[in-house]
């Protein structure tokens, strides 16, 4: 085990699954304590049609991805501002509308078939060092966001009323939301896969939830959960050779029947 | 100089007008109570108070702001909303939402000073529920909640408190206990107080103002000049009764078919 922890590839994938076990939780508590949870489901499958794309045009998938990814955030934001939150069927359409133009352009580009999986099932082996600065400099600038504004972040959870009322600008708040929700999403997506991605959104603040008596506690005691839940996951694919993404994910939900069994 | 001047102002949402022409005056020391049956605009008035939709016409003056543009009264009207829906497992003591009440007052990498910590004691106490500080706000009742949501908007304190049905959805034991409270606040803290309420009687013993809603209609004056039979019974169309007993009024809205 030490001797695979030397080599440089092992070592990226480490921290890029660590990074995305930080990234996603952080991002999931905003969407648990706002009942958007869906949000980050359909975004996470906007974004595989995105990669889809990229390979379909022979351009860098995460691009595409991004690109895809953080357009139609800013759409359902957009949606949202006009109907009162209420974006979720527009969210259901494009879920099943990029989901159709994956598969699309997924079967158009046959040789990428196992690229495709990769994105799907995470392939954090495949990471590149700049996917993990991208990853790191995302992370860090949504931890600085939360730190600074957490107070707002709070309020607005709370009650989108009340923060109104006190002079909160709700709408940019919302807005920031929904494109550090997406970019979770999109630089998560290699390191763990799209199709586990939701769960460490939702997961680890689950767990957090039960045993947080105060909103700051349950932010950390989220990013908390989802590291152990990325380092034990990660260790445990490298023994029985699993997909990386779905032990992670195995690993937060064995916490999560463990915390619901005791009481908070 | 009045706190609030309403001058012929209409609003509501997406140019549809739900009220039009209401002019009142909110002066420093008032206890204004608007009232008047579902779906005329309550509501709607409250947010074109604080702000957060913008009049369609007439001209509007809180605190010493236009409430056209950036103003920074928002920060200094203590609001209790008439509903929230809270997770039942919101990660919050009553303390920590008694609290929020002083963020809009903060710069945001300034700490909570001391100053506020104590004012969120002492609000508790005057709500009646200093002992409950540390409980989940989630788990406290609908008229606990109520009452620490008055205690979080009397954080600052606010230079005017306006309440939003505050007594909605509590039984009548707790009705009374926030009935209380906000009287007390009144009388504590010395800052006009707007209540929008569907039943005006637990406040007519200290109300000075009110503003009478109706479908189309409305009326806004002293107390003495707008509570008459008259006037309710045509907003409310029905028979309305204003009533006097052991020197206390209130009003009684008889049903049109048994009346």
């Amino acid at each position: 085990m030490a001797e695979l922890f030397g080599l440089p590839v092992i070592q990226r994938a480490f921290i890029a699954v660590l990074l995305a076990g930080a990234f996603l939780p952080l991002a999931g508590t905003f969407t648990i304590l706002t009942e958007t949870s869906f949000l980050s489901a359909g975004l996470a499958h906007i974004a595989f049609a995105g990669v889809a794309i990229g390979y379909a045009f022979k351009t860098n998938p995460l691009i595409s991805a991004l690109a895809v990814t953080v357009v139609s955030a800013y759409f359902l934001w957009m949606v949202s501002e006009r109907t009162h939150g209420k974006y979720e069927q527009t969210l259901s359409i494009l879920f099943s509308f990029f989901m159709a133009l994956g598969i699309i352009f997924f079967g158009l580009s046959k040789s990428y078939t196992a690229d495709a999986i990769s994105y799907l099932f995470g392939s954090p082996l495949a990471s590149t060092g700049a996917d993990v600065m991208l990853l790191f400099g995302a992370l860090v600038a949504y931890s600085i966001f939360v730190v600074i504004y957490r107070r707002e972040l709070f309020h607005m959870v709370f009650s989108s009323e009340l923060a109104l009322a006190a002079g909160i600008n709700v709408s940019v708040f919302r807005l920031l939301f929904f494109l550090f929700t997406a970019l979770s999403v999109v630089l998560s997506m290699k390191a763990v896969g799209a199709l586990v991605v939701f769960g460490l959104m939702v997961i680890p603040p689950s767990v957090s939830q039960r045993f947080s008596k105060h909103f700051n506690q349950m932010v950390l005691g989220s990013v908390f959960v989802g590291i152990f839940s990325a380092v034990t996951g990660f260790i445990i694919s490298l023994f029985l050779d699993i997909p990386v993404g779905a032990s992670v994910v195995v690993v937060a939900t064995i916490l999560y029947f463990i915390s619901v069994t005791v009481r908070k | 100089m009045s706190e609030i001047v309403f001058d012929k102002v209409s609003a509501g949402y997406d140019r549809k007008i739900v009220f039009e022409n209401l002019s009142f005056t909110l002066e420093k020391h008032d206890f204004m109570v608007i009232f008047g049956p579902n779906g005329v605009g309550k509501t709607t008035l409250a947010k074109t108070i604080l702000g957060i939709i913008s009049p369609i016409s007439g001209s509007t003056y809180v605190l010493g702001c236009t409430l056209h543009g950036v103003c920074p009264h928002k920060k200094m009207i203590g609001y209790v909303p008439q509903v929230y829906n809270l997770d039942p497992d919101f990660p919050a003591t009553l303390f920590d939402i008694v609290l929020t009440g002083c963020y809009p007052l903060l710069k945001p990498t300034e700490k909570v000073h001391q100053i506020y910590i104590e004012q969120a004691y002492r609000n508790l106490k005057t709500v009646g529920l200093i002992e409950f500080k540390d409980v989940p706000f989630s788990k406290l009742s609908s008229g606990q909640q109520k009452r620490g949501l008055l205690a979080r908007a009397l954080m600052g304190p606010p230079k005017i408190l306006l309440l939003d049905e505050p007594t909605a959805g509590v039984d009548l034991v707790s009705e009374v206990q926030v009935n209380l409270a906000i009287e007390t606040a009144f009388r504590d803290f010395n800052i006009p107080v707007i209540a929008i309420t569907h039943d005006i009687n637990p406040y007519l013993s200290i109300a000075t103002k009110v503003i009478i809603m109706g479908y189309g209609k409305h009326y806004a004056g002293r107390i003495d000049e707008i509570l008459r039979e008259e006037i309710l019974s045509e907003i409310y169309r029905t028979k309305v009764d204003v009533l006097e007993k052991e020197g206390k009024r209130y009003i009684n809205i008889r049903d049109a078919h048994y009346g």
